[in-house]
């Protein structure tokens, strides 16, 4: 049982931590939903369509062949992965090993190859809103680590924020576990929302919050195990974490023939029924000290963690290492390879991907009504004007900054698409701005005008009208309409239409009914005089 | 699997029905659920248990139990927040 003292200090401790981390936590959830469809976007925007998911579906020695004339390398590391569902494929190259390699193959490389034209191009070219909406969750707009890292501590202290919003709500847990009165007043509605949703969307939260902790602050966390243990020396814990790739002695003796890389990848496909190839290590590229690693995974449907990998000596065609996906697999694989799938969601098809689409938006209105509660228990007799003023203030500007998102993201997604791929090189910087601006106008203008009523409904109101053309902008643009992508079978360009139409509906809907609900409010003349609670209308 | 994802909303939407606190419709078939909570409850987890069986069979174990808690919650959440809502508005369109 717990006592009063204790109960306050746990309450104060949700309540300051969770005001604090909202805005925060409602770009890391409100980006990261729309980052479970990263690559559709990438895909819709681009119109390039993909029908083969999680597997490197090309001819690496065509790739390879149309690179090496632009790119020299012999004696190189090369890593090609295909880490997303789309056309283009990664490739990674290290600085070459040979003592006579030209000037332009010492250093690090990186470019994309689109796996059915080969043509490359270079990150920023290849640059998405699908990539932009997903490094934004993650905050990574802002320098490296300082944005890394804010959102790591975010999510290590939602973790915080959610286990004392339990402790709180424990006692009435079962009671009110179904508990929404959007008939009661205000405060009563936003406190429901909040309890309802925060209960029963508490798994999901907790999950992503220890897996975005574990991604972001790894590194931080372990500092004094690294200070400790290995002397300072990163590289020692990375290497033992199994993060940084073995090292291939080079021999110094240039192979006669190219490697058909190609051989060693179906080899080790036709290893294993299910077996999906993603990456594709080259060490040593064409030296006699050649090796070719091919690692990739199970279908999660066979097994969820199915990590797998061979590694072939070239020049004698051994395997000098396997990782058999069907056989148990460490501790330290098991728990890297669990964490990546619980927070990345690819394991079940779109339909996991809508949950946790809606589970990511249902957490930014826990978040909003956290918001709302916060200022309504502010917004008593007993404190002064001066306090009250203040915490309308924040209040004004936290909404404003978190409602204003859903236009901006809106209005990126019809910016994206009506740009050519001729504006691919400067896609980045136009989305910046975009985005950034609109975001920056729009939270100033709803932070000093001051009303939360105005702010919601002009925010979903205007962010259901912009939903409702993306679908038509992208038919417009490209001739994939909804019903054309349906029976081409683009699934991926689809999803991305119906979901802003099915937001877009949703939204209207929504506005619809508060402006009737305020209507009906300004209608009622027994209210003796209209409170804070009164201003405040549902959000989307 | 959107069988199992429908019945998974059946399953939730008759446990929503035997909660004492929650303002129900008029209509019968809330009226009979309410009613009948012990068959209710009975068969709400039975059709929960049974949509985790579909999702486990067609997407394996691990997979299927973690896709079917997501859909669980994001299903629950959003028959909370529609279903007094529509209930309301239906109300007031009443009156």
């Amino acid at each position: 049982m717990m006592d009063n003292r204790k109960y306050n200090i746990i309450f104060d401790l949700h309540t300051v931590s969770g005001i604090i981390l909202s805005v925060l936590l409602y770009v890391i959830f409100f980006a990261g939903s729309f980052s479970f469809f990263r690559d559709e976007i990438a895909n819709w925007e681009r119109n390039q369509p993909v029908s083969v998911k999680k597997d490197l579906n090309m001819d690496v020695n065509a790739a390879l062949f149309s690179i090496k004339d632009s790119i020299p390398l012999l004696g190189r590391d090369i890593e090609i992965a295909r880490h997303y569902d789309e056309r283009r494929v990664a490739v990674s190259l290290k600085p070459s090993k040979d003592s006579l390699a030209p000037e332009a193959a010492n250093k690090n490389d990186f470019l994309y190859i689109d796996s059915e034209t080969y043509k490359t191009s270079s990150y920023t070219e290849s640059y998405s809103l699908g990539e932009f909406l997903y490094r934004l969750h993650f905050f990574a707009q802002i320098p490296y680590p300082a944005g890394y890292y804010l959102s790591g501590f975010s999510a290590l202290f939602l973790i915080f924020v959610l286990l004392t919003g339990i402790l709180i709500h424990w006692k009435k847990i079962f009671s009110n576990f179904f508990v929404f009165r959007p008939d009661k007043k205000m405060k009563t509605v936003w406190t429901d929302a909040h309890t309802v949703l925060g209960t029963i969307g508490m798994p999901f939260q907790l999950l992503y919050a220890i897996t975005g902790a574990f991604f972001m602050i790894k590194a931080l966390l372990l500092a004094p195990v690294v200070l400790g243990l290995y002397d300072g020396d990163e590289s020692g814990l990375y290497k033992e974490l199994e993060y940084i790739n073995p090292d291939f002695l080079y021999q110094q003796k240039a192979l006669s023939e190219w490697p058909d890389i190609n051989y060693f990848i179906s080899e080790t496909k036709s290893s294993w029924d299910g077996f999906d190839v993603t990456i594709v290590r080259l060490h040593n590229y064409g030296d006699e000290g050649m090796h070719v690693c091919v690692e990739g995974s199970l279908q999660s449907q066979i097994k969820y963690t199915g990590q797998g990998k061979k590694t072939f000596s070239v020049l004698t065609g051994e395997v000098v290492e396997v990782m058999d996906p069907y056989m148990p697999h460490s501790y330290l694989e098991g728990v890297k390879n669990a964490l990546n799938r619980l927070h990345f969601g690819d394991y079940g098809g779109y339909l996991l991907k809508t949950g946790s689409f809606l589970l990511g938006l249902l957490s930014c209105l826990v978040i909003i009504s956290g918001i709302i509660v916060w200022l309504e228990a502010r917004n008593k007799k007993n404190i002064p004007e001066k306090k009250k003023k203040y915490n309308r203030i924040i209040g004004h500007v936290f909404l404003a900054i978190c409602c204003s998102l859903f236009p901006v993201t809106a209005l990126s997604f019809i910016v994206t698409r009506v740009l050519g791929p001729e504006y691919d090189a400067q896609r980045q910087t136009i989305l910046y701005g975009v985005y950034f601006f609109s975001w920056l106008l729009l939270s100033l203008g709803f932070s000093f005008k001051r009303d939360n009523f105005i702010t919601n409904k002009y925010s979903i109101l205007s962010g259901g009208v912009l939903a409702a053309f993306i679908p038509i902008t992208n038919g417009l643009v490209s001739g994939s309409w909804i019903w054309s992508s349906w029976i081409n079978g683009h699934s991926d360009i689809l999803a991305i239409d119906l979901l802003w139409l099915f937001i877009s509906v949703l939204s209207l809907y929504a506005c619809n009914h508060i402006v009737k609900k305020r209507k009906k409010a300004a209608l009622n003349c027994s209210l003796p005089k209209p409170s804070l609670s009164s201003q405040i209308q549902p959000v989307e | 699997m959107l069988f199992a994802v429908l019945i998974q909303v059946f399953g939730f939407y008759g446990l929503y029905h035997t909660s004492e606190r929650v303002i129900l419709a008029t209509g019968r078939l809330s009226y009979f659920l309410h009613r009948r909570k012990k068959f209710v409850k009975i068969l709400s987890w039975t059709l929960m248990v049974f949509s985790f069986l579909i999702y486990t069979n067609f997407m394996g174990f691990g997979a299927g139990v973690l896709t079917g808690f997501i859909l669980w919650m994001a299903t629950g959440s959003v028959i909370i927040l529609i279903y007094p809502l529509i209930e309301n508005s239906g109300k007031n369109a009443g009156q």
